[in-house]
C-alpha cells in the first residue's frame, strides 16, 4: 500500500503549486464553511471520527494538475483544509483537518491520508499533537477510516522509505521511517507550515 | 466534565452527523442512543481505571527477594481480582474504545506476540517499555500457572524470554512503579480523552459490531495458541464481556432500530445464540482447540469440539455473506437507521 510522506523535494512541488493555485485562486475551489469547525476550537483534545471527514470535498482545497509524489504514490493530488488558522496565528487548531487525496492514473478510487489535530499532547515522538489517517472512499464516496494513529499500523509499507536515496535523511532509514519522519521536519507538520507561509505571502 | 458540557460537546458532534439530515423524531432517537453509549462507556472507563490503580496498589512494597504466588499470596490475590475486573472493564467496551485510541488500544490490550514481532525481543518484563499493558501484567501475575501449549507457543517467537515473577527488589519496583503505573496513565489518558470527545453515532454503532467481531478474532487465534488472555485462561470471560457490551450498546439504539423497521428481534435470538453458547462452556477459560485444527479447513470431527463449536458458531454470526447472520441484521439495521460510514464493504 502507498503511504503518506513527503520528501523535501516532493514538498517544494507542493509549495510551487499552492503559490500558483493562491496566485491564480483558479483552484481554490471553496470558501471554507467554518462554522462546524468553530465548534471544536479551544477544545483540548479532538479525536476524529468517521464524520468528520464526511464533508471534505466542502473544504478549501488545492489542486496539483501535475502529478506528484506522496510516499511513492504518484498522481494527481487534492489538499482539502477544513479551517485555516485565525489571522495571527501561525499553528492550526486542534480540530483542524488536512484530508490528501491522490488519484493515482488507472486506478477507480484515490489513495486517501489525512492529518488531524488532536492535541492532547498527541504524537509525542513526533509532530506534536497530530494524528494521521489512511481512509478510503466507500461506494457511496464517504470516507472510511482504514487506519489512525500516530503511526500507521505494523504491516504497512512505505514505498519511499525503502527506496536508497532517502536512507541517509535524518529520521529517515529504511523501514524505520513513518509519517512522523517527514512530516515532523516542519513546524507544527510539514504541510502545515508551508500553508500558513504561503497564506502570509 | 459537567453533564451540561458533555450534551454540548455531543450535540456538536451531532450537528456534523449523517443524521442531521433526518426527521426531528430520528434525531431523537440519534441522541438519546449516542449519549447512553457515551454514558455506558464512560462508566466502564471509570472502573477500567480504578481497578489499574489498584492493582498498581496491591503490588507489593518492593523488598530484596521480589514477590510470588506463594509468600505474597495476599498481596497476589489482590491484583489477580483487580485484573479479572480491569479486564472485564475494557472488554465490555473495547468495541467502541479501540476505534478511536489505536495506540493505547495497543499498548494497553496487546498481545505478547504482537509487541516483540513490532518492536524486537522485550528484554525487561517489569518496565514500561515495549511489552506494556495488562497482558504485560498477567503474564507476569499467572508466570507460574501458564498452561504447556502457551509457553510452547511463545517459546518459538523470536526474542521470546521466560516470564516469571519479580525476583529483586529492583524488578518488584519496576513493576509496580513501570509497569503498572504504565497502565494506570495509559487508561487514565484514555479516559479523559474520551470524557472531552464528543461521540458520534457511526463511532458508538460501530461498538456493536466490533464487540462481535472482537469475539470471533479471538476464538480464531486461539487456534494457534494466541488466545488473547492465555495466561490466565480467562479469554472466555473476555468474550463475555464482549458480547456484553455488544448488546449493551445495541440497547442503546434498540428504539431507533426498531422504530426504523430493523430486525431487533432477529439481532436478539443472534446475541441469544452467542449467549446460550458461551454458557455451555464451564469456567473462564476457551475450551482448547483440538490438535491439528485448521481454521481455514476445520474437519467435520473438529468442527463437534466445544472449541470447533464455538469457532463455527462465530464464524457464521459474522459471516457477511449470511443474510441471517447476527453482523449483517446490525448492519442492516444500520441501514435503516440512515447511519453512514460503517464499514459495509
Amino acid at each position: 500500500m502507498g503511504i503518506a510522506l513527503e520528501s523535501r523535494r516532493g514538498l517544494r512541488a507542493i509549495c510551487t503549486w499552492l503559490v500558483c493555485a493562491l496566485a491564480t485562486s483558479a483552484c481554490l475551489d471553496n470558501k471554507l464553511d467554518e462554522s462546524d469547525m468553530d465548534a471544536v476550537a479551544g477544545k483540548r483534545v479532538f479525536i476524529a471520527q468517521v464524520g468528520d471527514f464526511r464533508d471534505y470535498a466542502d473544504w478549501m482545497s488545492f489542486t496539483n494538475e501535475t502529478r506528484s509524489d506522496h510516499g511513492g504514490v504518484i498522481g494527481t493530488t487534492t489538499i482539502y483544509v477544513s479551517k485555516l488558522p485565525d489571522e495571527e496565528s501561525h499553528e492550526f487548531t486542534v480540530g483542524t483537518i488536512l484530508f490528501k487525496s491522490t488519484q493515482v492514473e488507472g486506478f477507480d478510487k484515490p489513495t486517501i491520508h489525512a492529518m488531524a489535530k488532536r492535541g492532547s499532547n498527541f504524537n509525542p515522538n513526533g509532530v506534536v499533537g497530530w494524528e494521521y489517517f489512511e481512509l478510503v472512499l466507500n461506494k457511496n464516496g464517504t470516507p472510511l477510516i482504514l487506519w489512525r494513529g500516530a503511526d500507521p499500523p505494523s504491516g504497512e509499507h512505505y514505498q519511499m522509505l525503502l527506496s536508497a536515496q532517502n536512507v541517509d535523511r535524518p529520521m529517515m532509514t529504511g523501514q524505520d521511517g513513518d509519517c512522523n519522519s517527514c512530516h515532523a521536519e516542519g513546524k507544527d507538520g510539514m504541510l502545515g507550515d508551508d500553508v500558513l507561509k504561503l497564506l502570509d505571502e | 466534565m459537567t453533564q451540561r458540557t458533555g450534551a454540548l460537546l455531543l450535540a456538536m458532534a451531532l450537528c456534523g452527523s449523517a443524521a442531521c439530515d433526518n426527521a426531528d423524531g430520528d434525531d431523537d432517537f440519534e441522541t438519546q442512543a449516542t449519549l447512553d453509549v457515551k454514558a455506558l462507556v464512560d462508566a466502564q472507563l471509570e472502573t477500567l481505571v480504578q481497578a489499574s490503580e489498584d492493582i498498581q496498589k496491591a503490588a507489593p512494597e518492593p523488598d530484596d527477594d521480589g514477590w510470588n504466588d506463594k509468600d505474597d499470596a495476599e498481596a497476589y490475590k489482590k491484583m489477580v481480582a483487580a485484573w479479572k475486573k480491569a479486564r472485564s472493564a475494557y472488554e465490555n467496551v473495547e468495541g467502541p474504545i479501540a476505534v478511536l485510541f489505536a495506540g493505547l488500544d495497543v499498548s494497553t490490550d496487546a498481545r505478547y506476540d504482537a509487541f516483540i514481532e513490532e518492536n524486537g525481543p522485550d528484554e525487561d518484563l517489569f518496565d514500561d517499555e515495549n511489552v506494556t499493558g495488562m497482558h504485560a501484567i498477567e503474564r507476569i501475575l499467572f508466570s507460574g500457572s501458564t498452561p504447556d501449549y502457551v509457553v510452547k507457543f511463545e517459546k518459538a517467537l523470536p526474542g521470546y524470554k521466560e516470564a516469571a515473577f519479580p525476583k529483586t527488589k529492583d524488578e518488584a519496583d519496576a513493576f509496580k512503579n513501570k509497569l503498572c503505573k504504565r497502565l494506570v496513565a495509559d487508561t487514565k489518558k484514555m479516559k479523559e480523552d474520551y470524557a472531552d470527545t464528543a461521540l458520534q453515532v457511526t463511532t458508538a454503532f460501530q461498538g456493536i459490531v466490533g464487540s462481535v467481531q472482537e469475539q470471533s478474532e479471538k476464538t480464531n487465534l486461539a487456534a494457534t495458541g494466541e488466545d488473547e488472555s492465555r495466561y490466565s485462561q480467562n479469554t472466555m470471560a473476555d468474550m463475555r464481556a464482549n458480547l456484553n457490551g455488544a448488546r449493551e450498546v445495541y440497547k442503546a439504539f434498540k428504539p431507533w432500530i426498531e422504530d426504523t423497521n430493523g430486525d431487533a428481534a432477529g439481532i436478539e435470538k443472534g446475541f441469544k445464540r452467542l449467549e446460550d453458547a458461551y454458557k455451555g462452556v464451564e469456567g473462564d477459560a476457551l475450551p482448547k482447540a483440538p490438535d491439528g485444527f485448521n481454521p481455514d479447513e476445520p474437519s467435520d470431527e473438529h468442527i463437534k469440539s466445544p472449541y470447533g463449536k464455538l469457532y463455527k458458531l462465530l464464524a457464521d454470526e459474522t459471516d457477511l455473506e449470511n443474510k441471517e447472520s447476527l453482523v449483517t441484521l446490525i448492519n442492516n439495521a444500520a441501514v435503516g437507521m440512515g447511519i453512514e460510514g460503517l464499514d459495509e464493504e
